[in-house]
C-alpha cells in the first residue's frame, strides 16, 4: 500500500504588500524583485490572526470543497515555525477547532521550507503502515510577525500563507514512489530567528536574519545532486520528468537549480510572483494552481524539492494519479 | 598560478552568468552595474568552486573584489 495527494486547499491572509510599498519602506528595487527574484506581491496575517488561524482556514476549504467528511481523518500533522504557543503543539488547538476525532493523532514539526517534503513523507508512512487511512498535513507559518520590514534582505521575500494537503491510500506503483532528504546543521545561523525561543542572544536581534550567499550557496550545492541520486535510485532519467517543482525561494535560485538539472521551460514550475516565499507552502501552492490548469495524466511523474532552513532538504518522487 | 588562465576562468563564469560579456582585467563588476546582487553571490559561488577557496561578502567588499584583477590576486594568495 502507499499513499498519494489527494486534495490540496490554501489560505492567504488578505493583507497584500507589493513591491511599491517595500520601495518606500525599505528602499528595495521594484524591477529587480519583480523580474529577477520574481515577487510581485505577498499576504501578510492581520494582527491578530495566527498559524492556527492560517491553519484551520485552508483546512476548512478543504473540508468545503472537496465535500470530505472531516471524522474520517486519522493524523493531523502541522508544520510551521510559528505555532501559537510553545505550549501546547499548535496541531491539537487545530484538531479541536476542526472538530477531529479524539482518536486523531495530533502533532506539530518544526521545519521550514524543507517542511512539505518531510511533512509527507511523515504522514504518509501511518499511511503505508496502515495505521491510518487519511491524513491532513497543513503548512502554516508567518514569518510576518518575526520580520523587519526595514530589512531589504527578508522583508520583500517572506509571505504568510495556510495550505492543507490531504492524504489518502493508493496502490504500491503511484503516489510518493521515492523521497531522500539530509540535514546540514552547520548552517544552522544561515536562516535564523534569534531571541524566540528559550535560549537568548543579547546581542542578536529577534528579527529573522537570512545569509542570502549561504543559502544560495547551499542550494546549488546541494540540491541538483540530491536529485540525481533520487533519480539514479530509480532508474529514471531526468527527461522522463514531466514537472519539478522547487521551493518558491526565488526565480534567480530556481533557474540556477534548472541550468544544473538540464531541466527544459516545460518542466520548470515558477509560480511565486502573487504570494513570495511562503515557507513550507510554496510547493502546495504551486501544485494546487498546476493541478487546477494542467492536465496531468495518470502516471506522469513529478518532483517536488524543499531546502531552506536548517540547512534541511528533501525531495519526493510522486507518480501522478 | 597563470593570471592569464584565471582571468579566462573568471571570464568563462561571467559569459554562464550573463551571457557575452566584454570585460578586462580593471573592469569593476558591481560599481559598473555589471553583475547585480544575486549574480554577484552566484559569481562568488563559482569562484569558491572551482577554486577550492571561501570568500564573503565583507571580503568581497573590504578587498575590492569586484573588480577583475583583485579578484586574481586573491585567487592566487589562497586557492588550495
Amino acid at each position: 500500500m502507499n499513499y498519494k495527494i489527494e486534495a490540496i486547499e490554501y489560505y492567504l491572509p488578505s493583507i497584500e504588500i507589493d513591491n511599491d510599498y517595500l520601495h518606500e519602506c525599505c528602499g528595495i528595487d521594484k524591477q529587480f524583485m519583480a523580474e529577477k527574484v520574481g515577487i510581485l506581491k505577498r499576504h501578510i496575517a492581520e494582527p491578530n490572526e495566527y498559524t492556527s488561524d492560517l491553519a484551520v482556514k485552508s483546512a476548512e476549504l478543504l473540508f468545503e470543497k472537496h465535500n470530505f467528511d472531516r471524522s474520517k481523518i486519522g493524523l493531523i500533522l502541522l508544520c510551521t515555525q510559528n505555532p501559537d504557543y510553545r505550549l501546547p503543539t499548535t496541531a491539537c488547538l487545530i484538531q479541536n477547532r476542526l472538530g477531529l476525532e479524539k482518536s486523531c493523532i495530533a502533532f506539530d514539526v518544526n521545519l521550514g521550507c524543507s517542511g512539505f517534503a518531510y511533512s509527507l513523507e511523515i504522514a504518509g508512512n501511518f499511511i503505508r503502515s496502515g495505521k491510518v487511512d487519511y491524513a491532513l498535513i497543513i503548512m502554516a507559518d508567518e514569518y510576518s510577525k518575526i520580520i523587519d520590514y526595514n530589512d531589504k534582505n527578508t522583508a520583500p521575500i517572506f509571505g504568510d500563507a495556510g495550505s492543507s494537503i490531504l492524504l489518502s491510500k493508493c496502490e504500491d506503483s503511484y503516489g510518493v514512489i521515492a523521497s531522500n532528504f539530509g540535514s546540514d546543521g552547520s548552517g544552522w545561523d544561515k536562516l535564523i530567528a534569534y531571541n524566540t525561543s528559550i535560549k537568548k542572544d543579547a546581542d542578536k536581534s529577534s528579527f529573522v536574519f537570512m545569509d542570502g550567499l549561504e543559502i544560495f550557496k547551499f542550494a546549488v550545492r546541494v540540491i541538483p545532486s540530491s536529485i540525481t541520486n533520487l533519480l539514479q535510485s530509480q532508474n529514471i532519467e531526468i527527461s522522463n520528468i514531466k514537472h519539478v517543482i522547487f521551493h518558491q525561494a526565488n526565480t534567480y535560485i530556481i533557474k540556477e537549480l534548472q541550468k544544473k538539472l538540464k531541466l527544459n521551460d516545460s518542466q520548470l514550475i515558477i509560480d511565486m510572483a502573487n504570494y513570495g516565499n511562503t515557507i513550507q507552502s510554496t510547493i502546495p501552492i504551486a501544485l494546487k494552481n498546476l493541478l487546477n490548469k494542467s492536465n496531468l495524466e495518470k502516471g506522469d511523474l513529478l518532483i517536488f524539492s524543499g531546502y531552506g532552513v536548517g540547512l534541511s532538504w528533501g525531495n519526493i518522487l510522486y507518480k501522478y494519479i | 598560478m597563470n593570471k592569464e588562465a584565471i582571468f579566462l576562468k573568471l571570464k568563462e563564469i561571467l559569459v554562464d552568468i550573463k551571457g557575452d560579456v566584454n570585460v578586462s582585467y580593471d573592469t569593476a563588476l558591481i560599481a559598473d552595474g555589471i553583475l547585480d546582487s544575486l549574480e554577484v553571490i552566484n559569481y562568488l559561488t563559482q569562484i569558491e568552486d572551482t577554486y577550492s577557496l571561501s570568500i564573503s561578502l565583507d571580503q568581497l567588499a573590504e578587498l575590492k573584489l569586484g573588480i577583475i584583477n583583485n579578484m586574481i590576486d586573491y585567487i592566487v594568495n589562497n586557492s588550495q
